[in-house]
């Protein structure tokens, strides 16, 4: 490529303003934390979420001028679901999954002792969400992780209340489904 | 109608299971460098994971850290307000900190009595965002409420787990918070070791910004060969880029900038990444 054909990124930088910066610091401060754990939650191992974070958070500076007072969250948390979905269904990323240890299935009889050991846990209720359809999952991880009410979760997804609670039952119905077929398993003292 | 009963609240499999789940949250040293990526500076109070209390750090002037390997899942309550150069919040996971930064990478505050507000742009047409934004005079606090905390006069004296340090703002004093977290001597040490990091990444971004290409790169020549195993390499890649381009060699910054795709395709400053190389429609 010849220098003159290369675009002028120099011309391109632009000034974001005090109340834009001091919004997207608000921004920062109040939900980082809820987006990783958002990113995790949609199936994200942590290094790629923290990657992921960030990414949400760069989308929103760019986006400032359009997220409405009061949105933010809402944006953030959209953005986070795209982007996780985004990653997931990413050619390195799936390559990433198939040579990693999974570890656990979901019907792999876990000997008894094995489920008091944290790590263990956490990769299994991966792999238990992993299992759960995404809108299901969304509201499930929402209400039961995030311990957010149906009708803040509703405002959060703007989707009607009563579509959150269908969503809910039957996300918590396939939830306890899989638990008691991993609980079968379990007792079975299957080999892991 | 009323929500059912979390199953998190049982004491079956599958209430233990999603109780995994509560130490959920970030590393301080991801927090921080998404903080240092974004050119939000912030200060952040640590809370546990009940988010009952807290420990105060205001940018630029904060207290010890609250190293919290605890997350809070639930307590996903977050009482932040931004501050000019920082944030006094309340977060589900114990963190404290700091940065001001900017241009995608590391930004330079150092003898302004102004905040800076930098932010990395990622777009397909721009390549960095920098503005300055008036400190406020004090950081806003919200005390938590089993922790009271004063406000104080300052010292814009460097602190450690502040890297910012530079910036005017009130300390936040007072006695401990009850239940605040205490970062462990390894994660203060390594909080150091980044902050000095940053510190030095900041004389690259400074001469970046004040257009001194060639001085920026002297500069990082100097950081890379005092933290050669640094944390912040993908930062200091970035910045050079950047130097190189301030300095006019738009062929070898692009050069870099491909070669930094290649390696990492996706990461945080691939779009920006492509901006420099062209190939973002």
């Amino acid at each position: 490529m010849t220098s003159a054909a290369l675009p002028d990124v120099r011309a391109a930088v632009q000034v974001i303003p005090a109340t834009d910066a001091d919004r997207l610091r608000a921004m920062f401060s109040a939900h980082f934390d809820f987006i990783w754990r958002s990113l995790r939650r949609f199936g994200l191992p942590e290094d790629r979420a923290d990657d992921a974070a960030q990414q949400v958070f760069f989308i929103a500076s760019r986006k400032l001028d359009v997220i409405e007072d009061g949105s933010e969250r809402s944006f953030l948390f959209g953005t986070a679901m795209r982007v996780a979905s985004d990653i997931r269904r990413s050619a390195p990323y799936r390559r990433e999954i198939a040579h990693a240890d999974v570890g656990i299935d979901l019907e792999g009889g876990l000997r008894p002792d094995d489920l008091v050991e944290q790590r263990r846990a956490r990769q299994l209720l991966d792999n238990v969400l992993d299992s759960m359809d995404l809108e299901l999952r969304t509201v499930f991880v929402l209400f039961e992780l995030e311990e957010m009410t149906t009708n803040e979760i509703s405002s959060l997804l703007s989707i009607p209340h009563g579509t959150v609670a269908s969503r809910l039952r039957r996300a918590r119905d396939e939830f306890q489904s899989k638990i008691e077929k991993i609980r079968r398993g379990a007792r079975g003292g299957g080999s892991r | 109608m009323t929500d059912p009963k979390r199953l998190v609240e049982g004491d079956d499999l599958g209430a233990e299971l999603l109780a995994s789940a509560r130490a959920d949250g970030p590393s301080r040293h991801a927090r921080e460098r998404a903080a240092m990526m974004l050119g939000v500076g912030v200060g952040i109070a640590a809370v546990t994971a009940g988010g009952t209390a807290s420990a105060g750090v205001g940018a630029g002037a904060g207290a010890g850290a609250g190293a919290g390997a605890g997350a809070g899942a639930g307590a996903g309550a977050v009482a932040a307000k931004a501050a000019g150069i920082g944030i006094f919040a309340k977060v589900a996971v114990g963190a404290a900190v700091f940065v001001a930064v900017g241009g995608g990478v590391v930004v330079a505050t150092k003898s302004s009595p102004r905040a800076p507000v930098v932010v990395a742009a990622t777009t397909s047409t721009s390549t960095t965002t920098t503005t300055n934004t008036p400190a406020k005079a004090a950081v806003t606090i919200e005390p938590a409420a089993t922790a009271p905390v004063e406000t104080a006069p300052v010292a814009a004296a460097p602190v450690e787990t502040a890297p910012v340090a530079t910036v005017t703002a009130r300390a936040v004093t007072g006695s401990p918070a009850k239940g605040a977290v205490a970062a462990t001597s390894k994660e203060k040490e390594k909080s150091s070791e980044l902050s000095r990091e940053l510190r030095s990444l900041d004389a690259v971004r400074g001469a970046v910004d004040r257009g001194d290409g060639a001085g920026a790169l002297v500069e990082l020549d100097r950081h890379r060969r005092q933290f050669p195993n640094g944390a912040l390499q993908n930062e200091a890649n970035v910045l050079e880029v950047e130097a190189l381009l301030k300095k006019g060699d738009e062929a070898r910054a692009k050069q870099l900038a491909r070669r930094l795709l290649d390696r990492d395709p996706s990461g945080p400053q691939a779009k920006r990444l492509k901006t420099i190389v062209g190939d973002t429609p």
